[in-house]
């Protein structure tokens, strides 16, 4: 019961940045950071470091050199984790995926996310809002109080 | 001073007084958290969810093992460390045993303790490690042939330069209470408040600075800021050893408030006088509030300024030594 009380309690939440306009990154660290949103008050906290973290916010469309990384931050995360997948980018490639336009998509991009790392959650938008993340980091919530 | 404890009283100050301590301390990093959230005109985390439910979260949580030479040595210095602190928290509540409570025993564990961060940073390599991107090797840059450091490498660096440098204000500090006995046994200066002379003054603005610097807190906390190494050498810690790692600091913060109040005060932790040992976790607390209020305004300092700032602050350490020689 204290296992689950406390996972409840204290959510690290980690963000990797896979490419695009960063949009959906500020977005992410105005909901922890800023007066306003503060998502510390719910008691979830922002992390750089894989270790530490329990969900995995991923942003942006995945280019080649950023597939691998990706794979060993999600793999340097102890379980229980998961992940949140955030902006059109890193759902379906966005601007950067239709970037060759008529002559189909681009060649530089890996993603989306979830042909990469299994994702839980997607949080759609051009950035999202930051009550749709927040919505979205606490949708992840219960995989990581049942430790599945 | 002339002190029997019996073995039960004896076995009660050096585990139960820690342990409580350790209870407390939990406390502590929520408290921080809370004052520098509402600084920033937020309602922040609850009090207890930094210090206590992030401990038993991590305790819950998978060990992965680190990305290192020597995996099992690198997990096994939390222990090593958390135990440094806990023998210097207990030497404080025996000062009749000389052996261990005097201050060159004291500052000899603070320096393992200090050496530990190095060590752990040397071991670790992690994924997050490499500064140079490798296409800059491939598009045969300059940088070609430099040596090639992970943030916890760079990390270790640093808490190399700041044992050499930062920490000399906390030690003067230390020294400087016992100069006017002539001994250096924490039995003398119990008992004799050394806060309220005018070298007493001086030791204590010292003792703030070093302590900001050996707790890591802001603005001194360079050896693992999130702007660029993100932990240093404790980046590689998951599972039970991040939540010892996070005991360690937890419990290194109310003993270092805990020293400051057997040195300046002269009021150990006495296990016979309960009151004694509220007012040493009390001198902790004010001691990390006042850090997280600094730490609120600061920036993260380079070495550039935290030389000037560790030189002027041993420069009024050794003007209370010599105000304490002077017997001012």
């Amino acid at each position: 019961m204290i296992k689950e009380y406390s996972r409840k309690k204290c959510i690290h939440v980690m963000l990797a940045y896979t490419g695009g306009c960063n949009g959906c990154d500020i977005d992410t660290v105005n909901c922890f950071l800023s007066p306003y949103y503060d998502a510390e008050q719910y008691n979830v906290f922002l992390t750089w470091n894989p270790r530490e973290a329990d969900i995995l916010i991923v942003s942006g469309c995945v280019t080649k050199v950023m597939k691998e990384p990706l794979k060993k931050i999600y793999e340097s995360i102890p379980e229980p984790k998961a992940v949140v997948s955030i902006g059109c980018c890193a759902l379906m490639g966005g601007v950067y995926g239709n970037i060759g336009g008529y002559l189909g998509t681009s060649d530089f991009i890996e993603g989306p996310v979830d042909r990469i790392i299994p994702v839980d959650v997607k949080v759609p938008g051009c950035p999202p809002r930051p009550e749709d993340i927040i919505e979205g980091i606490l949708k992840a919530v219960p995989k990581i109080v049942e430790g599945k | 001073m002339v002190v029997n404890l019996s073995l039960l009283e004896f076995i009660l100050s050096v585990v139960a007084i820690p342990l409580i301590a350790f209870g407390v301390s939990t406390l502590i990093p929520g408290i921080q958290r809370k004052i520098q959230a509402r600084i920033q005109r937020r309602i922040g985390p609850s009090i207890l969810t930094p210090g206590l439910w992030a401990l038993f979260k991590f305790l819950a949580k998978e060990v992965k093992r680190p990305f290192s030479e020597m995996p099992r040595l690198y997990n096994l210095l939390t222990v090593l460390a958390f135990l440094i602190v806990w023998i210097i928290l207990a030497s404080t509540t025996v000062p009749h045993i000389k052996v261990v409570s005097n201050i060159v025993f004291i500052t000899g564990l603070l320096k393992v303790k200090e050496m530990i961060y190095i060590i752990m940073g040397s071991l670790s390599n992690s994924i997050m490690g490499v500064r140079m991107p490798i296409p800059d090797i491939c598009r045969g840059s300059n940088f070609k042939d430099i040596l090639r450091m992970s943030l916890e490498h760079l990390g270790a660096l640093r808490a190399y330069k700041l044992i050499t440098v930062g920490s000399f204000p906390l030690y003067t500090s230390l020294v400087l209470p016992f100069i006017p006995k002539g001994s250096i046994f924490l039995e003398s200066v119990v008992g004799d408040n050394f806060l309220f002379t005018l070298p007493g003054i001086f030791g204590a603005v010292t003792f703030f600075i070093g302590y900001l610097v050996l707790i890591g807190e802001y603005p001194f906390s360079i050896m693992h800021t999130k702007a660029d190494v993100i932990e240093g050498p404790t980046l590689e810690y998951s599972g039970r050893y991040r939540a010892l790692y996070l005991s360690f600091k937890e419990l290194l913060m109310i003993t270092l408030g805990s020293l400051f109040a057997t040195l300046y005060l002269g009021i150990y932790p006495d296990v016979n006088n309960p009151i004694t040992i509220a007012i040493n976790f009390g001198v902790a607390f004010i001691l990390s509030i006042l850090s997280s209020i600094v730490g609120a305004y600061s920036p993260v300092l380079t070495f550039r300024q935290i030389y000037p700032i560790s030189l002027y602050a041993t420069a009024v350490g050794f003007v209370g030594i010599l105000l304490a020689l002077l017997k001012v």
